[in-house]
């Protein structure tokens, strides 16, 4: 399960500003709660392929791919990273542009940027983040079926939100429930299956004529 | 994002807005939604969608979709182009190139998405972008494929496209922002059906807080 105190960015202070050409992005490690993790720093700019065997916090610049699958990943609020990101679980807090791949979930933070395509079984949009790309929802074969599940973590009022985490328990009904409290009325004795172009203009019903109406009210 | 790169796609066709005293944060408001409601009655019964959201990515809307698995794309239509003033620039001058830009095609063996969540986008385009946007979605999507659009029948409009909340499979949570309203197109059933050739209605409803909508058709062909 995902533990916030593992994930937090650390602020790394700049080291060398080296730019290594690729491979293991590990030198300034700090020990977390999970294990050891490095943090590229604000400095630091990579371009290739990172890869390693622990949890990694991106402060710096990246262009390539961070293939990580085993590990966490962060992509703190300094980080810019154009590069696909391969990882257990995903948090950005800073910008990326490319596709992300997480073996069990993604977060994009409220400051987050994402420009590219999110694959895992949950993924979090914090409400203000900015994102543009697809999100795969379909469970991975090998989990347990209906285990993809988007969440947002900070919409408080959401009647739903209670469901934000776990599995999303065998679709359709479940959570969409718990309006009653909201007059939804609404009756919808809408229904003009019918074309809107030319004239008929049946869908205009504010003078209550037509299929067109049911105030879902206030 | 201050929504200018969007707005000015209709500087030259809309009145500038109406001045009134200036609104103080955003607003919420919770709304019930009809359309929404029938919506997610048919994807209920539907094997998992692909979904185009217009509007921007929304963490509760991404939650409730998920419940239907498949694919959810977000196009960010308002904050894309208030990102880049430039595009915006283009999508006034020639709306149909910067389509393509903003809302990539889908794959040769891509049947095509199957719901477009439209929101109010329309409220905020003029003829020339409805009908460019209108032909590109028949284009991004399959014959059969719904589309939700709310489209303003009050006489003024946010200034900027609000951002819609689904709180339940039949509430909306409207959150206004912008610094005071604007005039509304009012676009009539019949210049949308015009725009949006490709789609029929299939179900509409009026709203009594000024905002009709629609659930529509991709016709076949």
């Amino acid at each position: 399960m995902w533990r916030k105190s593992e994930n937090e960015p650390e602020r790394s202070t700049p080291n060398s500003p080296s730019s290594p050409s690729s491979s293991q992005a590990s030198r300034p490690r700090s020990r977390g709660a999970g294990g050891e993790r490095a943090i590229i720093g604000p400095s630091i700019s990579i371009q290739g392929d990172v890869t390693g065997e622990e949890d990694l916090v991106v402060q710096g610049r990246i262009e390539g791919k961070i293939d990580l699958k085993q590990q966490n990943v962060t992509i703190g609020q300094e980080g810019r990273v154009k590069a696909d990101i391969y990882g257990r679980l995903i948090q950005v807090e800073g910008e990326v542009r490319g596709n992300l791949f997480g073996d069990e979930k993604i977060v994009v933070a409220t400051s987050g940027l994402v420009i590219g395509n999110l694959t895992a079984p949950r993924v979090t949009l914090e409400d203000g983040c900015r994102f543009k790309g697809s999100i795969d929802m379909e469970p991975k074969e090998e989990r347990s079926p209906k285990t993809s599940k988007a969440s947002s973590t900070s919409s408080s009022s959401s009647p739903s939100s209670g469901s934000s985490s776990g599995s999303s328990s065998g679709s359709s009904s479940g959570s969409s429930s718990g309006s009653s409290s909201r007059s939804s009325s609404g009756s919808p004795s809408s229904s003009s299956s019918s074309s809107p172009s030319g004239s008929s203009g049946s869908a205009r019903s504010s003078s209550g004529s037509g299929g067109a109406k049911g105030d879902a009210g206030d | 994002m201050t929504g200018m790169g969007w707005l000015l796609g209709n500087k030259k066709k809309t009145p500038p807005p109406i001045p009134q005293e200036p609104s103080s944060g955003p607003r919420e408001e919770v709304h019930g939604s009809p359309a929404l409601e029938s919506l997610v009655e048919r994807l209920e019964r539907s094997a998992p969608p692909s979904i185009l959201d217009l509007g921007p990515a929304v963490g509760s809307n991404v939650e409730f979709l998920s419940r239907f698995s498949g694919r959810l794309s977000i196009a960010d239509l308002h904050g894309s182009l208030a990102a880049d003033e430039g595009l915006a620039v283009r999508f006034h001058e020639q709306p149909v190139g910067v389509l393509a830009d903003l809302l990539p095609p889908v794959g040769p063996d891509d049947p095509g998405h199957d719901v477009v969540l439209a929101w109010d986008v329309f409220n905020y385009l003029n003829r020339e972008q409805m009908d460019a946007l209108g032909a590109h979605l028949a284009r991004l999507t399959r014959p059969g494929a719904h589309l939700l659009a709310l489209v303003a029948t009050a006489l003024e409009i946010p200034a900027e496209p609000v951002v819609f909340k689904i709180e339940d499979r039949n509430h909306l949570r409207y959150i206004v922002s912008g610094p005071r309203p604007r005039k509304s197109p009012r676009w009539a059933p019949s210049e949308l059906g015009r725009s949006l050739a490709g789609f029929s209605v299939d179900r509409s409803y009026l709203l009594r807080h000024g905002v009709q909508e629609y659930l529509m058709l991709r016709r076949d062909g």
